[in-house]
Parts: structure tokens; C-alpha cells; sequence
């Protein structure tokens, strides 16, 4: 299923009680994100990323522009486009098996089927063990598996991931990556992975689309042809990785003299 | 102390015939208190013994009147008394019955209000609005219009008053706990197809559980409170402990056996400190635990 933004522009309006101002996200942004593929997409944080993502995911509007899922516009949130946050979003009343099975209740699944599901979600991302462990007796890393085997279990035809590694610590992030690649390995499942860490997207990605400050334009589209498991360190990737942190910086730059009265 | 750090050097010497260390060690350990539950509960206990010798000593001193000041001496003789003529056994029977239809009503009023007005607006700018109007109410104003509208002595009337007592603690707590939903989990719930109803029953329900359980406790209280005045002010059949454990006290009032009011004071208390510390401390703790928010 090709994913496709077409002029898209988000405005949020805020309603305070001393303050009312519109904040722009997005504004006229078109992307393509082909089917099979894993887009990563990078931005300076606060740019729109994850706007992209409750857009396609459903659970947001575009004020102006087409949001398309294959062929028809996206008309709200569905099973077939499952969205992973950030973190703290396992049920905390429910064991790691129920939570996996959560989204199954909605679909009417026969018993058995959705317990072959959860069984082969839990198993692909290895926490059999773990089946009737309350979320808060795994460790973070463990937390977003579970998170990640929830998504996976509604089938979904495109997996929408809102830096889903971002609260861990750095090597549980590098094993999430590897473990995430290995546990799609043999199914090509449409990807987007928004992330502001540009040594995860090079990591992951088949593309890359660099975005701008808010709000965000893009900046930049990068295919990645490397085979996987890619090293981290590789020449090939060095040099991405200083052309896309030269871009990110430079937008830094202009948000930050854009915000404080004393930049030169 | 030095008894008990004997206790523990025998422990570590082993002779053959000593109780096994294991015993030995659990022994010294409740003499020394180190269990903080069991720490906590004997000075609990100790602090209410000291309370019940002082009180008896003030009574001995007679500075009161013998009928104007209950003792824990006579108390005990009140025990005996209402005990044997089965009084007491019925009093706090039928109070108890009273209490649990009254409470159950509360809660099944409370609760689904309370959702209600946690989740939708209008129905906080609606029901909420006569909420607050009605919360600030005591039980005992209601007493009149219980009685107009529902015979006067007829458990109805009772049971009525109760309601008004014991329904907004939990009403207010469920609402107040759907507000806090943390908006994540139903971002979660809808990305994995969920909607309508479904977002309200496996979501903000299981959510709000612990906010409903807190404010079951506090409802509980507050219906054992408006039951007490519920039966003192329209106690109405004679016979012992016809009327509930309130009837109990309007009968030592009108026969000034101060005595008997203060044994149903007691016995006030205890049931009342044995509902919240069986039930709802056990209940809460055990939802705690489970949802990781203890240490």
C-alpha cells in the first residue's frame, strides 16, 4: 500500500486563557512512501514528524491537503495502519498477553486464532517468557517490544512508529534496531519511522526524508541501498550522516535565532 | 534489649536441642519488631490500651457525673447485657443489611454518573452542575423531605438519606479519575481499531479503577455516618435493637444509659476500622501492587 501526503498542512490552534495563536506544522508538505518500504523520517525536534504520522495513523485531520493509504484518503484510525509511540503505553492493568491481544478484541477473531497471534507475536520478539508479566516488572526495552508485538498482531499493512526507541538507553536502542530488522526480516511490511536520531534512520532505513524546522519542508530524500545488517561506522554511512547532520544543523541554528531576542 | 540479643547469639552457637534458628529467628524478629506491619499494628494495638487505661482512670476519679460519662467498665457490662437479650446481634445486623443496600445504590448511582461526567462535557456542565449543587447537602438536612416523600419509619426513608450520604464521594472520585486518563492510552486504544463504547469499557474504566476504589472507601464512610443519623433521628419500632445500632443509642438516650451509647460507639468504630483495614486497604493495595505503583 503506497502512503501518500499531498499538500498537506496541519494548523493546531491553541485556546488559552491569556493566549490564543495558531501554530503551523505542517504547511503544503507532499511525500510518497512506497509500498514495502521503511521511510525514516528526521527532523529538528518539535518540526511535525509525528503530525505525519496521527495523519496517516488517522487520529489527526489535515487542515488542508490529501492524506492517501493506497488509493482512498485516510478517514480515520484503522487496524490496517497501526501506530507504536514513544513509550509508557502498555495497559498497565494487563498482562503482556493481554496487552498483545488488545487491539485483537475489536477484529472478532475466533479464541484460538487470536491466541496463535499472540503466540507468534510474542515469540518473534522474544519474550515467551515474559507472557503474564505486568509491564511494570520489564524493563524499557522489553515495555516496547510488547508495544511493538501489539501492533503487529492487528496484521497491519504499514507499521507507523513514533520514535519508539527514543527513552532507551543507547545500547538497548542499537539491540531494538538490529532485533526490529531481523523480526521483519522475511516480511517487507510498509515502514514509516519517525525518529530525531539520524544514526537510527541510516541504521534502518531504505529511505531517508530529511525535514526542515517547523514548519517542516523537506530538506532532503536519501535512498539507502546498503545491504543489512549495516555496519554503523561504514564509510558509506559516515558521509550520510554528515551531510543530513549539517542539514539538521543548520535548521537548528535558524529556529534557535528565530526564538531568542539576543541571537546575532 | 539484652534478652533479645541473647536470643540471637544462641541462634548463631546452635546447640542441638535449640529450636531450629529459622524459629528462632522469626520469634526475635516479631519481639524486635522489625516487620514494619507487625511493628506498626502492636504500637497501634499498645496505643489503644494506654487510651482505654487512661480513660477508666478519669472515670475513678468521678470529676463527672457517674451517668453523663460513659467507662470502658460499663461499657463492657453494656456489652454483656445487650449481647444476652440479642439486641446488639440485631442491631448490627439490621444495620448492616441497611448499609449494604444503601451503599450498593450509591455506587450503582455513583459510579456510572461519575464516568459520565469525567468524559463528556456537557454532562459536567449538566449533571455536574447539580452535583456540586447537591454535594455540600449533609445527609441529616435531607431527613425532612425523607419523610415527606417516603413514610416516615419505612426503611425507604432510611435508606434514602443513606444515598444522599454515600453517593457523591465516589462520584466525584470516578469522575475526577476518568479526567486523568492518560490521553496516551487512548491514542493507543484507537490506533488498534477500538472505538465508541469499546473505548470506555477496556480503557477509561480499567483506568479509572483505582480513583473508583479510592473513592468507594471514602462513600463507605460517609454511608456508615448518615446511616448513624438516619436511625437516631427516625428510630421508631421498640424492641431491642429493632432499629439498627443508631435505634440503639436513641434508646440509651431517652433510658440515659450513657454506657450503651458509648458500647455502640465502639462498636462503631470497629466495624468500621475492620471494613476499611479487610476490605478496602487489602482491595487497594493488592491494585497497586499489580499496576506497579507501590515501591
Amino acid at each position: 500500500m503506497r502512503t501518500e501526503l499531498r499538500n498537506v498542512s496541519k494548523v493546531y490552534h491553541f485556546d488559552g486563557r491569556a493566549d490564543h495563536h495558531d501554530v503551523q506544522a505542517l504547511a503544503s508538505l507532499s511525500l510518497t512512501i512506497a509500498e514495502g518500504e521503511l521511510a525514516c523520517i528526521v527532523g529538528p525536534s518539535g518540526c511535525g514528524k509525528s503530525t505525519i504520522l496521527n495523519l496517516v495513523a488517522g487520529l489527526e485531520r489535515p487542515t488542508t491537503g490529501e492524506v492517501l493509504f493506497g488509493d482512498a484518503p485516510v478517514a480515520g484510525p484503522g487496524p490496517d495502519r497501526v501506530l507504536v509511540f514513544q513509550a509508557y503505553t502498555l495497559f498497565p492493568w494487563l498482562t503482556a498477553r493481554e496487552n498483545i491481544e488488545f487491539g485483537l478484541r475489536s477484529l472478532r477473531l475466533p479464541a484460538d486464532e487470536r491466541r496463535r497471534r499472540v503466540d507468534r507475536e510474542l515469540a518473534r520478539v522474544g519474550l515467551n517468557g515474559f507472557a503474564r508479566a505486568y509491564p511494570h516488572e520489564l524493563s524499557g526495552g522489553m515495555q516496547q517490544r510488547v508495544a511493538i508485538a501489539r501492533a503487529l498482531t492487528m496484521e497491519p499493512r504499514a507499521l507507523l512508529m513514533d520514535e519508539p526507541f527514543a527513552a532507551l538507553d543507547a545500547q538497548t536502542r542499537n539491540l531494538m534496531q538490529e532485533d526490529l530488522l531481523t523480526a521483519l526480516g522475511r516480511e517487507p511490511k510498509t515502514m514509516i519511522f519517525v525518529t530525531h536520531s539520524v544514526d537510527e534512520a541510516l541504521f534502518l532505513a531504505d529511505t531517508v526524508t530529511v525535514l526542515s524546522a517547523r514548519p517542516a519542508r523537506m530538506l532532503d530524500h536519501i535512498r539507502i541501498d546498503l545491504p543489512r545488517p549495516r555496519k554503523r561506522t561504514s564509510r558509506d554511512l559516515n558521509e550520510l550522516r554528515e551531510r543530513i547532520l549539517a542539514q539538521l544543523a543548520e535548521q537548528v541554528r535558524l529556529a534557535e535565532r528565530g526564538n531568542v531576542p539576543w541571537g546575532s | 534489649m539484652g534478652l533479645l540479643a541473647d536470643t540471637r547469639k544462641g541462634d548463631t552457637a546452635s546447640t542441638p536441642d535449640a529450636p531450629s534458628p529459622r524459629v528462632v529467628r522469626s520469634v526475635a524478629r516479631l519481639l524486635r519488631l522489625e516487620s514494619s506491619d507487625v511493628r506498626r499494628n502492636a504500637v497501634s494495638a499498645a496505643s489503644v490500651i494506654v487510651l482505654l487505661v487512661i480513660w477508666q482512670i478519669i472515670a475513678d476519679l468521678r470529676l463527672f457525673e457517674q451517668t453523663l460519662f460513659p467507662e470502658p467498665r460499663g461499657i463492657v457490662q453494656s456489652y454483656h447485657y445487650w449481647w444476652a437479650n440479642g439486641g446488639l446481634a440485631t442491631g448490627l445486623s439490621i444495620s448492616l443489611r441497611r448499609m449494604v443496600m444503601a451503599y450498593a445504590l450509591s455506587l450503582a448511582i455513583g459510579i456510572p454518573i461519575g464516568m459520565l461526567i469525567g468524559r463528556f462535557p456537557l454532562a459536567d456542565w449538566t449533571l455536574g452542575t447539580v452535583v456540586r449543587l447537591l454535594q455540600p447537602i449533609p445527609g441529616i438536612a435531607w431527613v425532612p423531605l425523607a419523610v415527606v416523600w417516603f413514610t416516615s419509619v419505612s426503611e425507604s426513608a432510611k435508606i434514602f438519606i443513606v444515598i444522599t450520604g454515600g453517593v457523591f464521594p465516589v462520584l466525584v472520585s470516578t469522575s475526577a479519575g476518568v479526567r486523568t486518563v492518560p490521553p496516551a492510552y487512548l491514542r493507543v486504544a484507537r490506533t488498534l481499531g477500538v472505538r465508541g463504547l469499546g473505548l470506555f469499557t477496556w480503557v477509561v474504566f480499567p483506568a479509572t479503577i483505582p480513583s473508583i476504589v479510592a473513592g468507594m472507601r471514602i462513600s463507605w464512610a460517609f454511608c456508615w455516618r448518615s446511616l448513624m443519623a438516619a436511625e437516631i433521628v427516625l428510630a421508631a419500632r421498640t424492641g431491642p435493637g429493632q432499629e439498627g445500632l443508631g435505634g440503639l443509642i436513641a434508646v440509651a438516650r431517652q433510658l440515659d444509659q450513657i454506657n450503651t451509647a458509648g458500647m455502640v460507639m465502639v462498636t462503631l468504630a470497629a466495624v468500621g476500622l475492620l471494613i476499611d483495614g479487610l476490605v478496602f486497604h487489602a482491595v487497594e493495595r493488592r491494585i497497586r501492587r499489580r499496576r506497579g505503583l507501590t515501591e
